[in-house]
């Protein structure tokens, strides 16, 4: 499988995604899926500054993610996916996307419903959107480091 | 068991472990120096600290300039303990390091790879080229 960790990170490619797991996964190449950033040059640009060297990056739409990556592209390869929302990772599987596990790694959504940590702020909507995800039988992680437990979160 | 020491002329200390914990969660092995006017005050906790370890402790210390006086209160442990002491180090550098389990010895090889590696962090970002590459979907 080509798809070796999905993260849904509200900042993207940051510091945490570039530094510590892009290396401790092995990922070849960092997919983000986000219609805003695929149709914005400047957003892309500094993406691709973001990504260390040697990693391949797409940023993609929804649809064009779900489509390359059913038509089997990235076979031989490891890709990291990230997303913004639980919201948007629904769209991803309705489109024929299969995912087992999802990490959380950053949200700041407002008004917030529910904080999770410091870092996980959910509105109303991702915390309904996650139900969804977890009723699909998706293990929703919200692992800081990818040597940390690997356990459900609770909603 | 491995620590990790960060000392600093004022709170850069403080404020650097703040930053590694945000980054990697909470660290017991972390502890930080805020070098200020209690020189002798900060050099007896170090003492304390140094001879409450188990001889199979090591000890990656931080500091923040080579030549100052944070980097010189730790050569009294060189010789005594299995301590590594990097000056002028950055965050790449400390974050790599922390990344091995801490129940392994690090080797100096090791050290010395990552502070090679970690010079590339600190570069100057409006030199940088965007190059997109043939793999790059964008």
């Amino acid at each position: 499988m080509s798809l070796i960790h999905v993260r849904i990170d509200d900042r993207l490619i940051h510091g945490q995604v570039a530094m510590i797991w892009t290396h401790s996964l092995g990922a070849t190449r960092i997919m983000v899926v986000d219609d805003e950033a695929s149709r914005s040059d400047l957003i892309k640009m500094s993406l691709k500054l973001a990504t260390p060297n040697g990693i391949s990056l797409s940023v993609l739409t929804v649809q064009k993610a779900a489509e390359r990556i059913k038509q089997g592209v990235y076979e031989g390869q490891r890709v990291l996916l990230i997303i913004k929302t639980p919201g948007k990772l629904i769209e991803l599987i309705q489109q024929g996307v299969r995912i087992t596990e999802a990490n959380l790694g950053n949200l700041s959504s407002k008004p917030t419903e529910l904080e999770l940590s410091e870092r996980l702020s959910l509105s109303s909507k991702d915390v309904a959107d996650c139900k969804v995800l977890m009723s699909k039988g998706i293990l929703l992680t919200k692992r800081l480091l990818p040597t940390d437990e690997n356990q459900a979160i609770a909603l | 068991m491995r620590y990790v020491v960060l000392a600093t002329h004022g709170k850069m200390a403080e404020g650097l472990k703040h930053t590694i914990e945000w980054i990697l969660g909470p660290r017991p092995s972390l502890s930080a120096y805020s070098v200020e006017n209690d020189l002798e005050g900060i050099s007896a906790a170090l003492k304390q600290f140094f001879y409450g370890l188990e001889t199979s402790d090591q000890v990656l210390v931080f500091t923040d300039i080579s030549q100052g006086s944070t980097t010189q209160l730790f050569y009294p442990y060189l010789k005594t303990h299995q301590m590594h002491l990097i000056a002028g180090g950055n965050l790449a550098l400390i974050l790599s390091l922390m990344l091995y389990p801490d129940d392994q010895p690090l080797t100096e090889a090791q050290i010395r790879e990552e502070i090679q590696m970690a010079r590339a962090h600190m570069h100057y970002v409006n030199d940088s080229e965007i190059i997109i590459n043939e793999a790059d979907e964008l």
